[in-house]
């Protein structure tokens, strides 16, 4: 008999240790090893993943913040012309005010161990013994930078790829100009990740600024209130306020930040990785669940004589009810057997990984109790929940339902549909008629089955269609700009003067001119705006809110950027006239329209095409009319035509086309003009190549394209479980009728034939249906990704390979799927299987 | 001699292709305490039907099954299986053993379900019955490497794992050979002689020679109620 328990003795002692329920459950689960054995691993392959997210989640956002906060984080940054020590003394005084502090902010370039120059971030901070807001602490080497000292950021150690005691240029438009020793390694905590950003941080005293000769100030003044239970709106009219008082001294503000109280700067990234991993492991414990079920359902369809003959011994429902679910409690037990400790220790190596990356130390790997109490509860929780119904049927079967072979409840079901539907396509082969009429037999197990397995397809082609989508994202970034490398001047000059001088550089194609300054868009009331779209209230009311924004004035007719557009128009008029995108409103001429970047409209949301926008630019405030939104990765932008036309000649940035393409050849071409400038003393503020852009995009991407695919590949794993699980119990179930087949004539090669078809159909169902399912599940994933990470959703890009390549994946997996219970039934003798119960 | 059993209009009928098929028309019938009574009848005559309405596995169309005064065809499905554990003995031609349990615990099982044995008592209560049987030397076995006559006998001693006073036996020796199927006979005998109330249904027609009462069963009907009678007639 196949599968009989084995025919030895056991010895029993007169003491029971278990009752016989306990037994027979155990012996259940051991006759039955093999499921018993995937359903286990599928318990705690989910449980795992559900507990390492979980236990990464705590132990990060718990030591994301307590790191955070123990920085002591500014609630509001105001970002000004210049201040001193003074008016540190005069905001404190405020009732409103908790701590002040006073930094020096400036951009310059730095140059890393390969001679490449990299942007940089430079702090002067007011006191380095006390500093009061967003602390600074030294992580190695000395400690407070000393004249000629500099300081990096851990994270921007990398990026310029120098070690302490190395000496480090630096440079910028303002005259900075400097060699420094690298003397130590700091922490900040509060500051974007510097590789994702390409970005070096550096901190020098104010000695060493004037050493370098700038003149030394603040400009940027940090400010945490006494109220710390404000809401972030209430925080926002504080800072109006405080703005004003700034302004009623006589100081000029450029610009403030809110910080949303108590949340780190990287809140959001970290937010969306968990988001991907929580709906993984959601998936992971669904699957799971689905496999107990389909578990459960064979299980007990296969012992349903047995349940008859305990009812009729005198067994109640719950006696029945209870053999069972105590067989789930042990798989679910089990599990979490390996999966708790697998997921704490795999958890923690996953902190210690995402950490430096985020920036922050850990200083404690405990797991909240609740944590650990979630874990068992879910992990058998969710298989006691599954197998609720099949139990729940079997254990209220009559006796003469499962007993009785002549009873009227045993009645043949008509088909439905689904059946009629696939008996009506005209399989000329027999075996795989039969095949597929055995497949339906247990339908709710087979669509189970295909169910799963249609989840774990169309996860897999989703995250290829992301990961084309990233790369078409990063080509549109590259593409957008037909220039190879851009320069900006420390200073203006004559732009066919500029030109000229790079014109004739070998590998240099065109060249084009443009002035990019710092100007500050007026937020006006969004309420009034609302009411009449076109007037704005107080051009240059001290009341109203500066959005400051770099603003790059282009030549007219300029072909150098290729935005990608989100709504509205690019100056061009030749894309007016094909109507492309065309809006209700004519705009009067390109010089008076403004184009901004989509991150410009989620700091002014409320911004519409066609409406007017006040901008002061170089001291004057110039109402320019809303034409169009584009997508750019980076910083807040915003674009003009010709507008400083009287000052055209003046250039401070030069666009260079090249034939180069690649990034090694780009990042040449960008070193030879930062000598050819060099060489004709032409200071550069500031140097980048078309690829930078992109660099940035996937360095956010493809961290969570890996854990995407990853987490795929869990699923996946599950699936096959199911696969495995759905093909032994059919075929165990027909072991008999197999046996009948084999006694007709039927060789095992037909045997074969007709399981490998049972598990194809199930294969071909699943990717059908995956096909479908996955358009408008990569459709989402890429929506929330673009809006999670550069504020504008990104447009999903189809990769074609995957849908092929996914079917004989697919086939393959399930037919790998059906190799160990056929090959069972095909040793199985002809005998032993007829008379198999 | 108070009554064991009373049948009182017995009815089990089934609608086949618009057709009322009888399985069992309308049986009256009553059997005291002690009695040990064989029903015997051609495959399909409607005795299997019978006994399963006694034990309360089945349910009657019409009529009542009353059982030491309490009507059970009436009864709930839960509480009727509970019922059923303490006072009725069900004997299978098919053994219906727990193929995942050994002898021993195949008898335990049913002492575990209904609680009617203190849980101390049961193991030496189990070994007591099969010892009974004869097969206390297999306590240890699992039921696939017993033969036909030794798993019958397991069943038998499931039977009486919670001491009930009637035992019902569905063709008990259909799958046996002569011998063995007399040693179940002399089983049977045995008990009934200790007070044990014994209905089975056989399509052997040796067995009226070891009951008192012998029901033959004709389309579903009663065609010959006798005491230690021929019945070639009937069959």
């Amino acid at each position: 008999m196949l599968n009989n328990f084995p025919n030895r003795s056991v010895n029993i002692s007169r003491k029971r240790f278990l009752n016989t329920m306990w037994i027979k459950t155990w012996r259940d689960l051991w006759q039955s090893k093999g499921r018993s054995t995937l359903v286990v691993l599928s318990i705690a392959l989910s449980t795992f993943t559900l507990g390492v997210i979980l236990n990464s989640y705590a132990i990060l956002s718990r030591e994301m913040t307590r790191d955070y906060l123990r920085s002591n984080p500014t609630a509001i940054s105001f970002y000004m012309e210049k201040f001193d020590n003074e008016l540190l003394d005069e905001l404190k005084a405020n009732d409103w005010v908790d701590e002040v502090d006073a930094r020096r902010l400036i951009s310059g370039e730095i140059k890393t161990t390969t001679g490449e120059w990299k942007r940089l971030l430079l702090f002067v901070l007011n006191d380095y013994q006390n500093i009061k807001l967003d602390k600074v602490k030294s992580d190695q080497g000395s400690w407070p930078p000393q004249r000629g000292q500099i300081l990096i950021e851990r994270q921007a150690v990398s990026v310029i790829g120098a070690e302490v005691g190395e000496s480090l240029q630096l440079k910028n438009s303002s005259g900075l100009l400097g060699e420094l020793t690298m003397t130590g390694v700091v922490h900040d905590v509060g500051l974007p990740q510097a590789e994702w950003e390409n970005i070096v941080y550096g901190y020098i005293s104010q000695e060493t600024l004037s050493s370098i000769g700038v003149e030394s100030y603040f400009n940027e003044l940090k400010m945490s209130l006494n109220n710390q239970q404000l809401s972030f709106d209430e925080m926002t009219n504080q800072a109006v306020n405080t703005k004003l008082w700034l302004q009623n001294k006589g100081y000029s503000v450029k610009t403030y930040k809110v910080a949303p109280p108590g949340e780190h700067p990287h809140a959001n990234i970290t937010g969306g990785m968990f988001m991907i991993q929580k709906v993984f492991a959601i998936l992971c414990c669904f699957l799971s669940a689905v496999l107990v079920f389909n578990l459960m359902s064979a299980m007990l369809s296969k012992q349903l004589r047995q349940i008859g003959v305990m009812k009729a011994i005198g067994a109640s429902n719950r006696q029945i009810s209870g053999i069972y679910y105590r067989g789930v409690l042990v798989l679910g037990t089990l599990g979490l057997l390996i999966s708790l400790p697998a997921a704490y220790f795999v958890g923690n190596r996953y902190v210690d990984t995402l950490s430096p990356m985020m920036n922050f130390d850990i200083t404690s790997y405990q797991v909240p109790f609740w944590i650990i109490a979630l874990q068992i509860l879910l992990g058998i929780g969710i298989p006691m929940l599954s197998a609720y119904l099949p139990i729940k049927k079997a254990s209220e079967m009559q006796v003469r339902e499962t007993l009785l072979e002549y009873s009227a409840d045993k009645q043949v079901n008509e088909q439905s549909w689904f059946e009629r539907f696939i008996f009506s396509l005209h399989f000329k082969s027999h075996p795989v008629r039969l095949a597929i009429r055995n497949s339906l037999r247990q339908k709710g197990r087979f669509f189970l089955t295909t169910g799963v397995l249609m989840v774990a397809t169309s996860l897999l082609m989703a995250s290829f269609n992301i990961s084309r989508t990233i790369k078409e994202v990063i080509n549109v970034e590259r593409h957008a700009k037909n220039w190879a490398v851009e320069i900006k001047l420390n200073q203006t000059m004559q732009d066919d003067k500029l030109a000229g001088l790079f014109n004739e550089l070998v590998d240099i194609g065109q060249t084009e001119s443009f002035k990019r300054v710092s100007v500050a868009i007026i937020e006006n009331d969004p309420d009034e705006i609302e009411d009449n779209k076109t007037t704005s209230r107080g051009r240059g009311d001290s009341k109203a809110h500066k959005v400051s924004v770099s603003m790059t004035d282009l030549k007219p007719n300029s072909t150098m950027l290729n935005l990608p557009l989100i709504e509205g128009n690019w100056f061009s008029a030749d894309k007016l006239a094909a109507g492309e995108k065309s809006t209700s409103f004519i705009y009067s001429a390109a010089t008076s329209s403004v184009v901004v970047s989509q991150l410009v409209m989620e700091h002014l949301p409320y911004l519409k095409i066609g409406m007017s926008l006040d901008i002061e630019v170089l001291g004057q405030i110039k109402t320019l009319t809303l034409i169009g939104v584009v997508q750019n990765i980076g910083s807040a932008s915003i674009y003009t035509s010709g507008l400083l036309k009287s000052s055209r000649s003046q250039a401070n940035g030069l666009f260079l086309s090249s034939e180069l393409q690649s990034r090694a050849e780009l990042r040449q071409l960008r070193k030879r003009l930062i000598q050819h400038a060099e060489e004709n003393n032409i200071k550069l503020s500031y140097s980048s190549t078309a690829w930078d852009g992109a660099q940035v995009v996937e360095g956010h991407f493809q961290i969570i394209f890996s854990l995407m695919l990853l987490l795929t590949v869990i699923i996946i794993f599950i699936a096959s479980n199911g696969i495995i699980l759905t093909m032994t119990t059919n075929i165990i179930e027909r072991t008999r009728e197999n046996g009948v087949l084999k006694a007709i004539g039927a060789s095992n090669r037909e045997l074969a034939k007709m399981i490998l078809s049972e598990a194809f159909l199930i294969a071909f169902l699943a990717w059908l249906v995956a096909c479908l399912v996955t358009l408008p599940l990569s459709y989402g994933v890429a929506y929330w990704l673009g809006e999670l990470l550069i504020k504008t959703p990104f447009g999903l890009t189809i990769e074609p390979f995957v849908f092929i390549i996914s079917l004989p994946v697919m086939i393959f997996i399930t037919g790998l799927a059906s190799l160990i219970p056929m090959g069972k039934i095909m040793k199985l003798p002809v005998r032993e299987a007829l008379v198999y119960e | 001699m108070s009554n064991s059993m009373s049948l009182s209009g017995l009815t089990k009928s089934y609608q086949i292709n618009k057709t009322l098929f009888y399985a069992v028309d309308a049986i009256d019938l009553t059997i005291k305490q002690g009695d040990f009574v064989s029903i015997i009848g051609k495959s399909g005559s409607g005795k299997s039907t019978l006994l399963n309405l006694m034990s309360g596995i089945d349910q009657p169309t019409s009529g009542q099954v009353v059982v030491n005064d309490i009507d059970i065809s009436h009864m709930k499905p839960g509480l009727l299986d509970a019922w059923r554990g303490r006072n009725i003995g069900l004997v299978f031609q098919f053994f219906q053993l727990i193929p995942t349990l050994t002898v021993l615990e195949n008898i335990l099982l049913a002492m575990d379900f209904c609680k009617v044995i203190p849980a101390k008592n049961r193991v030496n209560r189990a070994r007591a019955l099969l010892d009974k049987v004869g097969i206390i030397d297999k306590v240890d076995q699992f039921p696939s490497i017993l033969s036909g006559g030794e798993k019958q006998r397991v069943a038998i001693a499931r039977a009486l794992a919670n001491d009930p006073p009637i035992i019902l036996a569905d063709e008990p020796t259909g799958n046996l050979d002569s011998v063995s199927a007399t040693a179940i006979f002399d089983l049977f005998t045995e008990l009934n002689a200790q007070g044990k109330t014994i209905i089975l249904v056989s399509h052997d027609s040796d067995c009226h020679r070891y009951s008192n009462q012998t029901i033959a069963i004709k389309d579903g009907k009663i065609c010959s109620y006798t005491k230690s009678i021929e019945v070639e007639n009937c069959a």
